[in-house]
């Protein structure tokens, strides 16, 4: 006899269809099952069988071969304990499998039947959506996280019995799906996270500093990745930890991409992710940790930061294979991640923050504490960022220490002006670069580029200064792509002389002038 | 390879003599041919226990001859006439020398020692630039050391002057060390001349680079100290210098800078201190009295080599017309005193983004830079 129920498993960020096949025949009581399953999979025998019997049915004294098809995908984790059990009870005539076809199961069983939460639960129900499916049965400790999904009734169940109850009763199933969806509705729930802005600090808390405020509100604005460069104590890493506060919140879809790579990586997720996420990984990170992978390929930091900001404080203690792997999803903005013979895509379109000293000792060009480093050494210590990585940074800005600390500096702008300009600059930019199929000025492409500078004089201009700083290609472009974002924020529909000098200002500090004047 | 150069060789590479051995017989001796009988006639000769240490045991003879033949490197003994004349008279000279590049700069009889430490400053290299090219154009040989920092700058800066320099190093002749002077070493096989004592593929040892210094000041009548630390190396070869009677110039540096401390400590126990180059060719009058080298006469020339910088594209974008005045007014309220970004937008009473814009057109075009972070001067 066979039977076979519809189930999913994670690739990416992404779920694959797969389908539960079940054969029982007589002859000696066996139980195995095939597919290339993992351990926890294989484990699943053990679980299915005790749930089955403690929720009051039979276990088919027979034998039962599972198998997991597409056969050569390898399934790992424990997502398939409910739609084997339910296809053991519907072999058995224990079931009636009336529209089980219309049905998609997931979920981990315990010993006692209880269905416990699984990872990745968002992905599936796009995917169930997505091959037409009319019910996904679901743990119901995952429901927050499903039910974001419209066009699909979810249906959450606490243990095997109640699944089993639903599938015998479509009408109570729909009617029970109403329910609970009135029962979400009123808690609130579906409405983004918001609680967050508090924690993050203010930027009227950050007194003086007006050049890096500027170059930090610009970067965001665009998208584009900055350099802090500054002696300890400067307020490096407190501008940085700012900047999520001056960054608006997640459009719907940018939202539901967010919240899927966070489902892979975490359990249970109550609520559609509403804010940019801020990603501040430790420079011990391995690069697993980093770019993700793992036998069990999990996404990484650069992954979870996706569509908000990558923090990499004390950026020259990051070792150096970390570094140099960060330049492909730099410019990709997305990472292909092979292991055991599986591909997956992570997006990673995030903007990247990286605070630095200015040399060992930390002094270098400072005006009051004199560094103990010889032009060497600070040569020695800018090689690991130099090069193709400083590159791709599109905004370098010093921080000074900051004398003034003691008086409180009046009227500094607080968080919420700076957001509001901020939003703007992303309307304007979503309204112009559509047309180039791409969203913020920092992914801008060729056609954009030429598009904006068309006059002469302004590109006389960039190639006589771009000679002068002896700036790369790729660096005159990224010269273009924030004299553009200069000119949003400021709502000039052309850019002008005045912005280019500006975005200039962010070429200065790494270019032949900063080794010299030592001492 | 001349007889003599060979018989020593020998001695060195079959009997195992210290070569220090050989050259205190040579100079007890009235001619070579009498040295190599005493020596042949001494204990030290068979007795075996010695191993010369400043050769590596894969040397051999045939190898070494192989290596000559194929223009390698050349052997110069220290009975030969382009053996350095001042070296020949100091204790322990080296009996060989490996050689490559011109010889014949060998010879020279001008050569003073430019040496200092390898993390020098800027201030060190700039007065390191400006000595040994001004020596140079008055037709001395600038010898160094051929390590990084004031000895890299002495020797790219005599040999940009078109002058002589000789590099004595602390390994073997075809071990490059440091090895990021490698573009260095090989212009000075080109134009200069290296040499060493030691024997081929000899390692750089920490042991060997004193007794490189005391070559360094052997060959020289005087050593220029640029900037030494308190235990540079530089102050060893000023000692070597001291004991073989030579001339000792210091140049004096900031008292705050600890690279300094060195100079002012040579200074102290009588070494000449060098304003000028005036002042090393007095305390040299007699050898250049004797040598010849061009007529002396010294025009102050400190300015050129001050923060001298590579040329750089000197785009300039006119003022835009109808900024002329704002600019004016950002610019007069900076001047040589480094004014941060802040002070700058208190005096003119701008507003920040249009201050940044401006303060970036200034420094872009030069009439403005940063000297330290945030806080600009005036464009000498």
């Amino acid at each position: 006899m066979f039977f076979n129920i519809d189930s999913f498993s994670l690739s990416g960020i992404d779920a694959v269809k797969i389908k539960v096949e079940m054969n029982i025949s007589n002859g000696l009581p066996t139980f195995s099952i095939v597919g290339l399953p993992d351990k926890s999979i294989n484990e699943a025998k053990e679980r299915v069988r005790a749930s089955i019997i403690n929720s009051g049915f039979k276990f088919p004294q027979k034998k039962i071969i599972i198998n997991l098809s597409p056969a050569d995908i390898k399934k790992e984790g424990p997502y398939y304990d409910l739609p084997i059990a339910l296809c053991i009870l519907a072999l058995s005539n224990q079931l009636r499998h009336d529209y089980l076809h219309l049905s998609c199961f997931i979920g981990e069983l315990s010993l006692n039947g209880v269905l416990n939460p699984v990872k990745g639960i968002l992905s599936m129900a796009e995917k169930a959506r997505k091959i037409n499916k009319e019910y996904f049965f679901i743990p119901s400790s995952n429901f927050n996280e499903a039910s974001m999904i419209k066009d699909i009734k979810i249906i959450p169940c606490d243990n095997l019995e109640q699944c089993v109850f639903f599938l015998e009763n479509e009408k109570k199933t729909a009617s029970y799906f109403d329910e609970m969806n009135i029962l979400k509705n009123s808690e609130g729930n579906f409405h983004t996270d918001n609680t967050a802005t508090e924690e993050m600090g203010d930027f009227k808390e950050i007194n003086g500093q007006l050049r890096a405020k500027r170059a930090m509100e610009i970067a965001v604005s665009g998208f584009h990745n900055i350099l802090l460069v500054g002696p300890p104590g400067s307020g490096k890493s407190m501008l940085a930890k700012r900047s999520s506060s001056i960054i608006p919140a997640l459009d719907f879809k940018e939202s539901i991409e967010v919240t899927k790579i966070y489902s892979i990586y975490k359990k249970n997720i109550k609520k559609l992710i509403g804010e940019r996420p801020f990603r501040n990984p430790h420079h011990s990170v391995s690069l697993a940790g980093m770019i993700g992978g793992g036998s069990n390929i999990k996404p990484g930091e650069i992954s979870l930061a996706d569509r908000g900001i990558l923090f990499l404080d004390e950026f020259s203690e990051f070792g150096s294979k970390i570094i140099e792997a960060l330049r492909q999803p730099l410019e990709d903005k997305r990472i292909v991640i092979t292991r055991n013979g599986n591909t997956f895509k992570l997006p990673c379109f995030f903007m990247l923050i990286i605070a630095m000293n200015p040399c060992y000792c930390g002094f270098f060009k400072d005006k009051e504490i004199k560094c103990r480093c010889s032009l060497r050494e600070v040569e020695k210590y800018w090689r690991k960022v130099s090069g193709p990585m400083i590159d791709r940074i599109d905004i370098q800005v010093s921080m000074p220490r900051e004398k003034t600390n003691v008086y409180r500096e009046k009227d500094i702008e607080d968080s919420k002006t700076i957001r509001a300009r901020v939003g703007n600059a992303f309307e304007i930019q979503r309204k112009r670069n559509n047309s180039y199929n791409f969203d913020f000025n920092s992914q801008a492409n060729t056609a954009a580029l030429n598009h904006w500078i068309k006059s002469d004089s302004l590109k006389k201009l960039i190639s006589g200064y771009a000679r002068k700083l002896n700036l790369s290609a790729r660096q005159i472009s990224s010269l273009v792509k924030v004299s553009r974002t200069i000119a949003d924020i400021e709502g000039s529909g052309k850019i002008k002389e005045e912005h280019i000098t500006e975005a200039l200002q962010y070429k200065i500090m790494l270019s032949k002038t900063y080794f010299s004047n030592i001492n | 390879m001349s007889k003599d150069t060979s018989e020593i060789l020998k001695l060195i590479l079959n009997k195992h003599l210290k070569p220090s051995e050989i050259s205190k017989m040579y100079k007890n001796s009235k001619s070579f041919d009498e040295a190599m009988q005493n020596i042949k006639g001494s204990s030290a000769v068979n007795d075996g226990l010695f191993t010369a240490d400043n050769c590596n045991r894969q040397n051999s003879e045939e190898r070494i001859i192989e290596s000559l033949n194929k223009k390698k490197f050349d052997i110069v003994n220290i009975a030969q006439d382009n053996y350095p004349y001042l070296l020949r008279e100091i204790f322990f000279a080296p009996p060989l020398l490996f050689c490559k590049g011109k010889i014949e700069i060998l010879k020279s009889k001008l050569c003073i020692a430019v040496v200092g430490t390898r993390k020098c400053t800027k201030y060190g290299k700039d007065a390191a630039r400006f000595l040994s090219c001004e020596l140079s154009r008055l037709g001395f040989t600038i010898v160094s050391g051929m390590a990084i920092g004031i000895d890299k700058t002495a020797h790219e800066s005599a040999l940009n002057e078109n002058g002589k320099s000789i590099g004595v190093l602390g390994t073997g002749i075809d071990v490059i060390y440091p090895p990021e002077n490698e573009n260095l070493f090989k212009s000075m096989a080109k134009k200069g001349c290296l040499l060493t004592e030691f024997f081929p593929s000899v390692k750089p040892l920490k042991q060997n680079f004193p007794a490189r210094n005391r070559i360094i000041s052997g060959i020289c009548t005087g050593v220029i100290i640029i900037e030494a630390g308190e235990k540079s190396g530089a102050v060893i070869t000023a000692e070597t210098a001291l004991k073989e009677n030579r001339e000792v110039f210091a140049v004096p540096g900031s008292i705050f800078s600890d690279k300094s401390c060195g100079c002012h400590k040579l200074i102290q126990n009588g070494a000449k201190l060098v304003n000028d180059v005036d002042d090393i060719l007095i305390e040299l009058e007699n050898y250049i009295k004797e040598y010849g080298t061009k007529t002396v006469s010294f025009r102050n020339k400190k300015q050129e080599y001050q923060n001298k910088e590579e040329k750089s594209d000197t785009f300039h974008m006119p003022i835009p017309a109808e900024q002329k005045n704002i600019i004016l007014k950002v610019l007069n309220s900076i001047d040589y005193i480094e004014k941060s970004f802040e002070e700058i937008q208190k005096i003119t009473n701008m507003e920040k983004n249009k201050l940044l814009k401006i303060i970036s057109f200034l420094q872009l075009n030069d009439y403005i830079i940063e000297k330290s972070f945030n806080n600009y001067v005036l464009n000498k």
